[in-house]
């Protein structure tokens, strides 16, 4: 199988590298602001553009974090040894890309009424959810194709899982619900998705961590790669624009 | 009065018949946010901004499908509106456009035929392996890069 849970010291480093900041003194969630809601979904035009219209808006670099030596080699005292390596890898990486984002990610948090930390939750949740999206690495996996009706079921189970969840948790916000219930929520959506999940592909808890892992043989793997020592900045736009507005 | 209302109306009816008889071309990206984070997948249709003009989505790493010519062009099933490109008045230079910038962004990230896997990296969202780089690396391609959040660590136009 090309998919192993090698994990060296350097992707220990990268793993724990998120770990510091990331599970900060969580606030209380704000309510909902639609002023919020406003800067961070784009809203399309309802005519349609033309040349020389007015661009749709520029939007801002992102700055990335750097981690200290230091950082680095505490992290990975920290991370050795977890039980879920590629999971642990995986999560490491989606939190960078939080990290990377955080004006972002606290606009998304107060706009859909939620913490930082459950913004957080959610985006790694998210992202694994893509992963078990990608067929052909789950058959790779597996050991077999999956039949038409399964990647039917696969597909569906996504879309379906995430337009509950959502509605679900806007009324639970709506209603005025407490941080421990949003948690609920998440915590039973995640739970219920995995066990769909398995069920459509035949995939299990080991299985999954060696999706998250990534293939070692490619680069960029989250189970072998080091992340960048420092900043580098992207060369074009963030999507920072919630609602941008669509020409009509 | 009544013949300057009605003459107003009749110019506005012929003006916006006169734009609505051009078609024009766009490329219009969506993102599907997922279990409201900040995971995104993104996609690009081509429209005449009325309905969607083909069944490709361009993108890399899913299997999903967002792009049903015929549809609306205002939204794709579970994603949401996020910016457009003009393209001009010719379909067939617009698609020809759009399938170049697709074969090319395939050839770089490995995903032929707009796969949902790379055979050349592992798919990382912080990394360059993932829908935000492809999308990125596509609309520039096109002339207008986007907006991504992935960092997308090595990314490279040439």
């Amino acid at each position: 199988m090309r998919y192993a849970l090698v994990l060296g010291a350097a992707a220990l480093a990268v793993i724990a590298l998120t770990q510091i900041g990331s599970t900060p003194a969580t606030p209380p969630a704000p309510a909902p602001s639609v002023a919020a809601a406003a800067k961070v979904m784009p809203v399309r035009p309802r005519l349609p553009p033309r040349p020389g219209d007015a661009p749709p808006p520029a939007m801002d670099e992102p700055i990335l974090p750097t981690a200290t030596p230091e950082q680095r080699a505490d992290i990975a005292e920290r991370a050795r040894g977890a039980a879920r390596p590629g999971m642990t890898a995986f999560r490491a990486f989606s939190d960078l890309y939080v990290d990377g984002n955080l004006d972002l990610a606290r606009r998304q948090a107060e706009s859909e009424g939620l913490t930082l930390d459950q913004v957080r939750d959610l985006t790694s949740f998210g992202l694994m959810v893509l992963a078990t999206q990608r067929v052909s690495d789950v058959e790779e996996i597996v050991g077999r194709s999956l039949t038409e009706e399964q990647r039917e079921t696969l597909s569906a189970l996504m879309i379906s899982a995430n337009g509950e969840f959502k509605e679900k948790l806007r009324a639970l916000v709506a209603a005025g619900a407490s941080e421990a219930e949003r948690w609920k929520l998440i915590r039973s959506t995640q739970s219920e998705y995995l066990i769909d999940f398995y069920a459509a592909t035949g995939m299990n808890d080991d299985l999954l961590d060696d999706l998250l892992a990534g293939n070692v043989n490619l680069p960029g793997a989250p189970a072998s790669t080091q992340p960048p020592e420092g900043p580098v900045p992207p060369a074009s736009p963030v999507d920072t624009d919630l609602h941008p507005e669509r020409p009509r | 009065m009544k013949k300057l209302i009605l003459s107003l109306v009749v110019l506005g009816t012929v003006a916006a018949g006169a734009r609505a008889a051009s078609a024009s071309y766009y490329v219009e990206y969506f993102r599907d946010n997922l279990f409201a984070g900040l995971a995104y997948h993104r996609v690009g249709c081509m429209t005449d901004w009325t309905t969607i003009q083909s069944n490709q989505d361009y993108d890399g790493f899913t299997n999903n499908r967002y792009c049903n010519a015929g549809a609306t062009a205002a939204s794709v099933p579970n994603a949401s509106w996020y910016t457009y490109e003009f393209l001009g008045d010719s379909f067939a230079d617009a698609q020809n456009r759009l399938n170049s910038c697709g074969n090319n962004t395939n050839s770089s990230y490995g995903t032929p035929d707009y796969a949902a896997s790379s055979n050349t990296c592992g798919y990382n969202i912080f990394t360059n392996c993932n829908s935000d780089c492809w999308i990125r690396y596509f609309s520039t391609c096109m002339g207008q890069t986007v907006g991504t959040i992935s960092p997308c660590f090595g990314y490279h136009y040439p």
